[in-house]
């Protein structure tokens, strides 16, 4: 197959139905020139849900609710990861107040993004139905490593096996992260209602500062301290690159939040 | 100025009525000499739908062609009209007369 066809395949599926065929038709006439020019225009897509194809100013607003989460959710893993992995001292044990403050804010800018149950018992047993089915791994791989911490396995356990158990607990971590994406996407109109704009407003800037700050406090005291912190650095960096993306869901609500 | 320019060129070639993506790129290609990439394209496209400036017709076959809404009528004129003001001023500053 035509690289530039597979790269098409990559568009989401909301872009690609409708433009899909018109496209096709467009790279037939494009020479290789044309395959980077695609792959630029696909990553830009799904940085910004909010322009894709709808067909209700509502479903706008739940892709950009689901947007928010999932860079809430790489935000989150990434301080996670850095906190407890190669944390400066002056940071170490998560317990420095900014930081204390930072979780709250995301806290609060989450419970503002997320789509709202609607209160049937449809909805809410169709919730549970997807929150049971998608967190039985990350809860089952934490409930074994917790067991093996909390019995003292860990410590008594033969050294290869603590590496396993380590990335058990960081798989469950970011499976639990991606399937609290998965389940917010894939609420539909019947189980949930996406934040008003005002509301998304909020959260996206709450999300954006709780982003924000831990990458500067991540990056600023790992360059600054004594020791070679890489982990931290790169994570405080990974942390200042994800803000953008909050910009410009901000900005795209403020740019289309005149059509609902 | 509010929209890019790979947008503006769309909305441009939309004003001579309603046409279909590849269409677009080929009159893009015969006002300016070179066609947008197929990724600009699409998101110009895309963006503009999104903006409520162009809409979908109802097309024969996979493809639907697009027009120019009310609004994006008005956002082209005072697009071209802010252009127009800025192309005269510099002419004017580099003591070339406006064709």
């Amino acid at each position: 197959m035509n690289p530039a066809l597979r790269l098409i395949r990559l568009y989401p599926a909301a872009f690609r139905q409708r433009w899909g065929a018109d496209l096709e038709l467009e790279v037939q006439h494009a020479g290789r020139a044309a395959w980077a020019n695609l792959a630029v225009s696909v990553a830009g897509m799904w940085l910004r849900p909010a322009i894709w194809p709808v067909d209700s100013p509502v479903q706008r607003r739940q892709r950009m609710a689901t947007m928010a989460v999932v860079l809430a959710a790489a935000c989150w893993f990434l301080t996670h990861a850095a906190m407890e992995l190669d944390a400066p001292r002056s940071l170490a044990g998560a317990h420095t107040w900014p930081m204390n403050a930072c979780a709250i804010v995301m806290m609060l800018g989450l419970v503002l993004v997320v789509p709202r149950p609607r209160p049937t018992l449809d909805a809410a047993l169709t919730l549970l139905h997807r929150a049971a089915c998608g967190f039985a791994v990350p809860a089952i791989l934490t409930a074994v490593v917790t067991a093996a911490v909390q019995t003292g396995a860990y410590t008594a356990a033969p050294a290869l096996l603590r590496p396993i158990l380590l990335i058990c607990w960081w798989t469950a971590l970011a499976l639990g992260a991606i399937q609290s994406c998965r389940i917010v996407a894939s609420l539909g109109a019947a189980t949930a209602v996406p934040p008003s704009p005002a509301r998304l407003r909020l959260g996206l800037w709450c999300l954006a500062a709780a982003g924000t700050l831990p990458g500067l406090i991540l990056l600023g005291t790992s360059v600054s301290s004594e020791q070679p912190h890489l982990l931290s650095a790169a994570s405080g960096a990974s942390l200042l690159v994800l803000s953008p993306a909050f910009v410009g869901t901000l900005r795209d609500l403020r740019r289309l939040s005149s059509g609902g | 100025m509010q929209i890019n320019d790979s947008q503006t060129l769309v909305l441009c070639v939309l004003a001579d009525g309603p046409m279909h993506g590849y269409a677009i790129n080929n009159a893009i290609e015969e006002l300016t000499g070179q066609r947008l990439g197929p990724g600009s394209l699409y998101g110009a496209l895309s963006r503009l739908e999104a903006k409520e400036l162009i809409e979908s017709l109802d097309g024969t076959g996979r493809q639907r062609p697009v027009q120019l809404t009310p609004r994006g009528r008005e956002t082209l004129e005072r697009e071209l009209r802010s252009m127009a003001r800025v192309a005269a001023a510099g002419l004017r500053k580099l003591g070339v007369s406006p064709a």
